[in-house]
């Protein structure tokens, strides 16, 4: 059941994270923090420890594959779903997200099939 | 200047002439046959050598020394000739030849007397000749056969006291003269390396042959019990051996055109692609001169330098040491240090100096066209990278820009329609509906536009972008990756769509049912190779895709092959170098 999930929503732009936030929260998600580059994500992951990570690949200061990567290294790691304007899913694969979701895709019902709690 | 063919033309029917005219004469006074021959070929034979020479080296002053004593040689036959002043004249001047010889042996083989004490020889052999003919004009009393008492045709003497002081002493200054030309030549050869040796060896024979017949002829000859019979003798021995020095000299000069025309072929032969150090070598083989250099010239130094860049100071070379220049165009190219006895020679050097020149000229032709053609292989692969940096540009712009603004839209849309209220029409939302549907299908038109621009995918290194090209390919594609790091980004550009271009050709063209894309890193190479099982046919020569391939191919120092028999399937295979691999 995905209700009570938190989420650290990672993206350098703000308009996304604030439309992301309502898209998710209005699917019952917890929003717990956001982040803009790769190391407030690390840094958010950590303190905050969200069931969920959506992350965006193109950050400024590096890749949210790299990010992605450290991420899931962690002991009891939360989950990563990538999403990004281009194609992206082989890198989240390859990474340990659980999934890839175009950012003009997004939606609750997508965020969901991402995660495995559809 | 080209040498002058008339000379020839009269020099022998002279010569024939003249030697027709002295066997008649000694035919006359009743000479054996054996004498005839001996006095009929010696002097065309040194006629002969000396037009053998002309031949070869028409500036070299030996061949008309031989000529010259070719015809002198005829000049003692006319002795007994029944005109008294003919036959006066040729015992005053029948020694001439012997002058002209010795000459020819100094002069050996520049045909120029380049040292002072050679002159002095030449000097001291006119001035003794030319007291000797005086002597025989002007001294000699003709034997009182009559008893009537005879006197000198031009003096009233009637005493050859005189004139045979003169003859002894002319014959030992003669035979010290010609052995001073034979120390002269054997000094010279003495003195000189294995080339300058092998260069004066037909000298010294000669010199060593002339020496032997005059002194035979002075010293012992005419000192011998039966004087009759031993002049014979002595007449024989003697043409014959003058003979011998004409034909050592010319056979000499010609080895050394001969030599001369090895070099040229030998440095010819070695082209534009001869190294310094084999270049040297070939000139001290073909000049026989083991302890030869070629120093080049620095341009960045402003001097000759040697193998390790230090520079060379050529004007203090040992003593037997010559080093000859070699310029081109008035700059500096190169200088050669040889054997000093190599400069007996002057054409031989020039002859070297000249392929040298023509085969550094061509090394420093072939430097710069592969220094040409290097910048232009730089240039091409800033242009690619440029070319590349600028799709990575366009691509992040369409991402920060557009792409973001219109995934904004999409979302805000999206989240607008989650939150229509209950009272809105079936209408509104079937327009939200397809606005959004839209608005998802211009974004993904746009992103195919900005992956075609440049694949975010690469950003990820060349496994995981072929792995998405084979992903979305509408064809089964078997990926076979063995690579053992990344390459430069180059490299990884290049395979990325060689790749793309060959799975677009083969989904168009092939009618394929089995493809294979394989990336092999191997020696610092990356081998990628498109294998289908499709209708083949396909030529690198038709359509730009594949001609674009093969220039981005080179520009990174690639190879592409391409076999594409017809109904055989397809290979597609290139090679980058990839040092990072």
């Amino acid at each position: 059941m995905h209700v009570g999930r938190t989420v650290l929503i990672v993206d350098d732009q703000s308009e996304f994270r604030l439309l992301a936030r309502h898209l998710l929260e209005s699917e019952g998600f917890v929003i717990v923090g956001e982040a803009g580059d790769a190391r407030a994500a690390v840094d958010a992951a950590r303190d905050l420890r969200p069931d969920v990570v959506l992350l965006d690949v193109r950050l400024p200061d590096g890749s949210g594959v790299d990010v992605a990567r450290t991420i899931r290294a962690w002991a009891a790691p939360p989950s990563v779903v990538l999403t990004s304007t281009a194609d992206y899913a082989q890198a989240a694969q390859d990474c340990g997200a659980v999934g890839f979701i175009f950012k003009s895709r997004l939606s609750g019902a997508e965020f969901r099939t991402a995660i495995g709690a559809g | 200047m080209r040498p002058v063919r008339w000379i020839p033309v009269l020099i022998v029917p002279a010569g024939i002439a003249v030697a027709w005219l002295a066997v008649r004469e000694q035919n006359r006074v009743g000479r054996p046959g054996t004498f005839l021959v001996s006095t009929l070929f010696p002097g065309l034979i040194m006629i002969g050598a000396g037009l053998v020479i002309w031949s070869r080296r028409p500036h070299n002053r030996c061949w008309w020394l031989l000529v010259a004593a070719g015809f002198a040689g005829y000049v003692g036959a006319f002795e007994h000739a029944l005109n008294p002043d003919v036959a006066l004249g040729a015992f005053a001047f029948g020694r001439w030849y012997d002058l002209f010889l010795g000459w020819a042996l100094l002069a050996f083989p520049s045909g120029r007397l380049l040292h002072r004490h050679d002159r002095v020889l030449v000097t001291a052999m006119v001035g003794l000749l030319s007291v000797r003919s005086l002597s025989r004009l002007f001294l000699h009393v003709p034997p009182d056969v009559a008893g009537y008492g005879v006197r000198n045709r031009f003096l009233p003497i009637s005493d050859e006291r005189w004139w045979r002081l003169v003859e002894d002493v002319f014959a030992w200054g003669w035979s010290v003269t010609i052995l001073l030309v034979l120390a002269s030549v054997a000094a010279r050869w003495t003195r000189s390396s294995r080339p300058g040796r092998r260069m004066l060896s037909p000298a010294l024979f000669g010199a060593a042959v002339l020496a032997a017949a005059v002194t035979y002829e002075y010293l012992i000859g005419w000192n011998a019990e039966i004087p009759a019979i031993a002049g014979v003798r002595v007449f024989y021995v003697t043409e014959w051996a003058r003979a011998a020095v004409a034909v050592a000299l010319a056979a000499g000069l010609v080895r050394l055109r001969r030599t001369r025309s090895a070099v040229v072929d030998l440095v010819a032969e070695l082209g534009h692609d001869a190294p310094p150090a084999r270049l040297e070598d070939a000139l001290s083989r073909a000049l026989g001169d083991s302890s030869l250099t070629l120093v080049p010239w620095s341009v960045a130094a402003d001097c000759y330098v040697d193998d390790d860049g230090r520079p060379v100071n050529l004007t203090a070379e040992p003593a037997g040491r010559a080093v000859t220049r070699i310029e081109n165009r008035g700059e500096p190219i190169a200088a050669i240090v040889h054997d000093a006895a190599l400069l007996e020679d002057p054409g031989l050097v020039n002859a070297v100096v000249a392929a040298v020149r023509l085969t550094i000229d061509n090394e420093q032709l072939q430097a710069e066209l592969e220094t040409q053609l290097a910048e232009v292989a730089a240039s091409r692969s800033r242009i690619i990278a440029a070319g590349d940096a600028e799709r990575r540009r366009i691509e992040r712009d369409l991402h920060d820009g557009a792409q973001q603004r219109l995934v904004t839209i999409a979302l805000a849309l999206r989240l607008a329609e989650t939150r229509l209220t209950g009272d809105s029409t079936p209408e509104v939302r079937a327009v939200f509906s397809k606005t959004v549907a839209d608005l998802q299908d211009a974004i993904d038109e746009l992103r195919d536009l900005a992956r075609g621009i440049h694949p975010a995918n690469l950003d990820s290194g060349l496994g995981a972008a072929l792995e998405s090209l084979v992903d979305r390919s509408p064809l089964p594609v078997r990926l076979d990756l063995r690579l053992n790091g990344e390459p430069p980004s180059a490299v990884t550009h290049t395979a990325y769509f060689a790749v793309s271009e060959a799975l677009t050709n083969i989904v168009k063209h092939a009618n394929a049912r089995e493809v294979t894309v394989r990336a092999v890193a191997y020696d610092g190479t990356i081998r990628v190779q498109v294998t289908d099982d499709g209708d083949g046919g396909a030529d690198s020569a038709h359509g730009t895709g594949l001609r674009g391939i093969a220039d981005r191919v080179a520009a990174v120092g690639g190879i592409m092959h391409l076999h594409s028999p017809p109904g055989a399937g397809t290979r597609f295979e290139i090679d980058l170098p990839c040092e990072s691999s």
